[in-house]
């Protein structure tokens, strides 16, 4: 059993049960990346519904999307790349010691995510307001309007589509901050450097699939047709 | 009621048994003679035998995919029903079902066919999902809401044939049943006639209902012959059956589920080189008995 | 409940041997907290356990109300729920983690030579999210119950007034306990293999579980998509399953069958597994085909994922469709087939010793390979117009998935009973217990075969009278099955206090698990293992 002493002095024991450290940190990352094939999975069973729907409905499809702001989406994409790159660079700055840099980039990607949420409640906010709703079908307590889509057919099929997808991307957002938050307070700690900074890894790993999943997102709802 | 599938099941059932008794003959063989008597074990080491293993493979590969092949043809025989086969529709709603018949005759829980000729049924379903049952024809069918399903049959034999319902829709699925009366082609024209509705056909209501709804503006129901014929929309004379292709080039069957469509959602498939967005819609403008009048009364058109 | 004190290893020679892991650390707070593969694993043992007897006291209900062709003991609605719990209970909170998560956790980090899994505490959350989501279960049991059948077909299930949401929201959470416990194996099996461990070093019963977690990993999260998109339905309307909206009612059975057809390989890869291991040692030989059925377990878990709408013939998809589905469906047997055949071929020449576990394997291998090839019948697309919904699928299933993987994991509970425990049970009544579950079986599940074929459908409360001879005679079957687990039950609680002490290797067993005390200690080897030979190999002195 090896420790590696930390930067703060802190001794890090690895877990007891494996031989090595380095060990360690590659089964994490295996453990990550079969994490994120589940992940993957989820969203491919929402881009399944979407397909098939698109395919059965594609008028009412093309019409529907006019309605959502394809700007409001563009400026989310590029706060979401900036953000992956500034992880990116967060977990550079772990791997050579560089604690402040580490936490500066966090918190860059951290305020980037907020921004995407906030650009999120506009744009949600809005739709509730106009009442372009998941759901509801005349009588039910939903009270909706499509307007400009009258003479197509269940319009609320391709909100619904769109409030899940990215709803259920939002939900994944915000958990991927809390991780963010988590390795930034490590960070300040000072439990990280060159022979330990996986988690921060882990953490960027998910990050990146965040922002992936938001770029198939964003052309699939907001551009095609 | 089947001959070509009671001989495949049988086949099957003869072909499986003989595996099963051939396995666990052996199993139970080796188990015998290989048992343990006491002292030291001698067990003799086998990792693999390569001759055997690929025989027990290739093998049971040809058997299953001979096995798939037939049953595949079978299926097609059983689904795909001859084209002068007599027409009955049918819905299914909790817990009970419903039969009409192409002169207007219609009929609950009990439906009747004439011996040897060929039925096919349209099925579909007012609420949940049922499926249609006739285990001594060996045939079973789906039947969902806003969608047609179709299952054939011909009896063969007089007598009393049970229907079941088979998908579990509630708490009287169990109670969902109905019955087949086969009976000779005289009885059967009585019959239809005994249960005629007083009146009309589902095509002598669709073709009021087409004139009524302003149908008749756009489409030409008459032969080409004919002059002064409306143009703005597709002619509907000779059209059940045709293939017609459509705006962005795919081709079209025109059966009861696209004229369902096209009445409900007329933008969705646009025969090609005409306009969309002129034929409106009559979602909720029309009953479900109403556009199955008007399917009958477009099948009537030639 | 009688107090179990495992027992002290039995020395090999005088050396001082390290305390079992029960006497590592005491008190509730050392098992709720604890970290330990082996506690986590025997935490899962007693709740599914626990859940197969309450959906058995379900089935015994339907059982008992299907002996007379009307009422005889609870009305429509009322049986409309106990055979829908009986189905959402066993295969979502008995079957699916019977083997992976109780006797996985427990044996394969022995097996692999390993100090624990991967990742510990992902293990003991993988527990506590199961109890959270059979909390769920319950709440919906107690608050109305679900009436919609364990497959919660549409447009029936977005209607339908009982407690749907909190039952699905209970197979949700019950998902992510099964993805994280995939997971974690997947990890263990890459990484913490004893050094000289190759891959086609392993025993049998790990490849069965990497198989097996392969399969979980990938297709429960489509199951949590379409959990999810159920409640959106439920409660938005988005229209997606529901007709009545614009929905599809098939595109549900899509999205449902790609997750729940791999379930059922989830559910019986590892039972193959143990069947393998448990060959092997009363046989006192290696597997036949080793590397055969390595790869047939990894062949089934890919061919699984592509033949889902077998169950679906009749749902009105298009014949082509049917046709590609049928015949993968037909391939994917040939590995089963593979696997059975070396089973048997392994019998041959060896020196097969009859004990409990050996019982079990073979009824399994009866009990299955009718299963199996009755499988066959509903893969052929004709036949199944005729026998699907019908009380021939219910055999079937309930041949691979009682007679397969229930008996597989009881015979591997007693292969596996002196090491978890350090005791062993009575060999006589475990030996009539195994007997009376047999017969049991076969009363109940055999009948219902040709019931199907003379056309009574399933998930019927009422049936025609000429149905009930066979209906009667299946019911009291399952009285005997019954019987036969009370007795198995009572077999092995009684060891616990009564059972003679078992000593490392009772059974004579060549997989790594046999090379530590009974029960292991908390580090699970007293020094880490070096491999240097095959799992089941024998230096020809133990033959």
């Amino acid at each position: 059993m090896s420790t590696a002493t930390l930067s703060n002095n802190r001794e890090y024991h690895q877990a007891h049960h494996f031989p090595t450290a380095r060990l360690e940190s590659e089964t994490s990352k295996l453990g990550m990346w079969i994490f994120l094939a589940t992940e993957i999975l989820l969203f491919s069973g929402l881009f399944m519904a979407y397909s098939a729907y698109r395919y059965t409905h594609a008028e009412m499809f093309k019409a529907a999307h006019q309605l959502l702001d394809w700007k409001l989406g563009a400026v989310n994409t590029m706060v979401l790349i900036f953000s992956s790159l500034t992880m990116a660079l967060g977990v550079r700055s772990a791997q050579t010691n560089k604690r402040g840099a580490t936490i500066g980039y966090l918190l860059v990607t951290l305020l980037c995510a907020c921004a995407f949420l906030v650009v999120k409640y506009f744009e949600y906010s809005h739709k509730l307001h106009v009442g372009t709703l998941p759901g509801g079908e005349p009588g039910h307590w939903f009270s909706y309007t499509y307007k400009g889509l009258e003479g197509y057919e269940q319009p609320w099929t391709f909100f619904g589509c769109y409030f899940l997808m990215t709803g259920l991307h939002g939900l994944h957002v915000v958990i991927g901050m809390i991780a963010i938050l988590w390795a930034m307070f490590r960070s300040i700690r000072g439990d990280f450097h060159s022979k330990y900074y996986f988690p921060v890894e882990l953490v960027g790993l998910y990050w990146h699939l965040v922002d992936l999943i938001w770029i198939y997102l964003f052309p699939l709802l907001y551009l095609v047709g | 009621m089947a001959p070509g599938y009671d001989l495949l099941f049988n086949s099957l059932t003869a072909l499986l048994v003989f595996c099963l008794v051939l396995i666990m003959g052996a199993m139970v063989y080796f188990v015998w003679k290989y048992r343990y008597r006491g002292g030291a074990h001698n067990a003799v080491e086998i990792s693999h035998n390569t001759a055997l293993e690929v025989a027990w493979s290739v093998i049971p590969l040809f058997v299953v995919i001979g096995l798939f092949a037939w049953g595949f043809k079978n299926y097609l025989d059983m689904v795909i029903p001859p084209k002068d086969a007599i027409e009955v529709r049918v819905t299914g709603q909790k817990w009970s079902w419903s039969f009409e018949y192409d002169n207007g005759a219609t009929s609950s829980n009990e439906m009747a066919v004439p011996i040897n000729k060929p039925v096919k049924l349209i099925m579909t379903s007012n609420d949940v999902l049922h499926a249609f049952f006739i285990p001594s024809f060996r045939v079973k069918m789906d039947v969902v809401p806003k969608k047609f399903n179709t299952l054939w049959f011909q009896a063969t034999q007089y007598g009393s044939q049970q229907v079941f319902c088979a998908e579990y829709c509630g708490t009287d699925h169990s109670k969902m049943l109905a019955k087949i009366r086969v009976m000779d082609q005289a009885d059967y024209d009585r019959w239809l006639e005994a249960h005629n509705s007083p009146g009309k056909t589902p095509a002598e209501r669709g073709a009021k209902l087409f004139a009524l709804k302003g149908c008749n503006a756009c489409h030409a129901v008459q032969p080409d012959s004919v002059g002064g014929q409306p143009t703005i929309g597709p002619r509907l004379w000779n059209s059940f059956g045709r293939t017609e292709t459509m705006s962005d080039g795919v081709t079209v069957t025109i059966d009861e589920n696209y004229i369902r469509e096209s009445i409900e959602y007329p933008n969705k498939k646009t025969v090609a080189n005409f306009p969309a967005g002129q034929m409106p819609t009559f979602k909720g403008l029309l009953s479900d008995a109403q556009i199955g009048d008007l399917i009958g009364y477009i099948k009537s058109l030639k | 409940m009688t107090q179990f004190s495992p027992p002290t290893p039995l020395a090999q020679d005088d050396r001082p041997r390290p305390p079992s892991f029960y006497k590592a650390a005491s008190g509730l707070k050392s098992w709720l907290y604890t970290l330990d593969h082996k506690r986590i694993g025997i935490m899962y043992l007693v709740s599914v356990l626990t859940f197969f007897l309450v959906g058995g006291v379900f089935a015994l209900l339907v059982r008992t109300e299907l002996l007379t062709p009307g009422h005889t003991i609870v009305d429509a609605n009322t049986y409309n729920r106990l055979f829908t719990l009986h189905g959402a209970v066993m295969v979502f909170l008995v079957i699916i983690p019977s083997v992976p998560a109780s006797l996985g956790n427990l044996i394969l980090p022995l097996q692999l030579g390993a100090k624990d899994v991967a990742f510990p505490r992902l293990n003991l959350m993988s527990y506590y999210v199961y109890v959270c989501g059979a909390l769920f279960a319950l709440y919906s049991i107690v608050t109305g119950a679900v009436d919609t059948g364990w497959t919660f077909y549409t447009p029936y299930s977005t209607t339908s007034q009982t407690s749907v949401i909190s039952m699905t929201l209970a197979v949700f959470i019950l998902g992510f306990s099964s993805i994280f416990t995939g997971l974690n194996f997947i990890a263990t099996t890459h990484s913490l293999r004893a050094p000289g461990m190759t891959f086609f070093r392993m025993p049998l019963f790990v490849w069965a579980l990497y198989a097996t977690s392969v399969i979980q990993v990938l297709a429960t999260p489509v199951l949590a998509i379409t959990l999810l998109l159920l409640i959106a339905e439920r409660v938005l309307h988005v229209g997606i399953f529901d007709p009545a909206i614009g929905g599809d009612p098939v595109l549900f059975q899509h999205f449902f069958w790609f997750y729940s057809h791999p379930a059922v390989y989830i559910m019986i890869v590892p039972g193959f597994g143990i069947i393998s291991d448990i060959i092997s040692c009363f046989a006192r030989k290696a597997i036949f085909g080793y590397r055969a059925i390595a790869m047939s377990s990894i062949s089934i878990a890919i061919i699984g994922f592509l033949v889902w709408g077998h169950h679906m013939f009749t749902s009105g998809q298009s014949e082509l469709a049917g046709m590609i589905f049928s015949f993968l469906t037909f391939l994917v047997a040939i590995p089963t087939a593979i696997k059975v055949l070396n089973w048997v071929a392994t019998l041959y020449k060896g020196s097969i010793v009859l004990r409990t576990p050996m019982w079990y394997t073979l009824g399994f291998l009866f009990l299955f390979t009718i299963g199996g090839l009755t499988g066959l019948y509903l893969g052929t697309m004709s036949i199944d117009l005729h026998l699907h919904d019908t009380y021939f699928v219910v055999a079937h299933f309930h041949y691979v998935m009682m007679g397969g993987t229930m008996f597989a994991f009881i015979g591997g509970l007693h292969y596996w009973w002196p090491k978890i425990t350090g005791r062993m049970y009575n060999e006589t009544l475990g030996n009539i217990a195994c007997l009376t579950a047999f017969i049991g079986f076969n009363m109940t599940f055999m009948s219902q075969f040709v019931l199907g074929t003379q056309g009574m459908p399933r998930r019927y409360y009422s049936y025609l009278d000429q149905f009930q001879p066979l209906h009667a005679f299946s019911s009291v079957g399952s009285y005997v099955l019954g019987l036969g687990f009370l007795m198995t039950a009572i077999c092995l609680i009684s060891s616990l206090k009564s059972g003679a002490k078992a000593s490392d290797n009772p059974w004579g067993g060549t997989t790594l698990e046999w090379k530590t005390s009974s029960p292991p200690p908390l580090e699970n080897f007293e020094e880490p293992p070096v491999v240097t030979a095959g799992p089941y190999d024998r230096a020809p002195a133990q033959h």
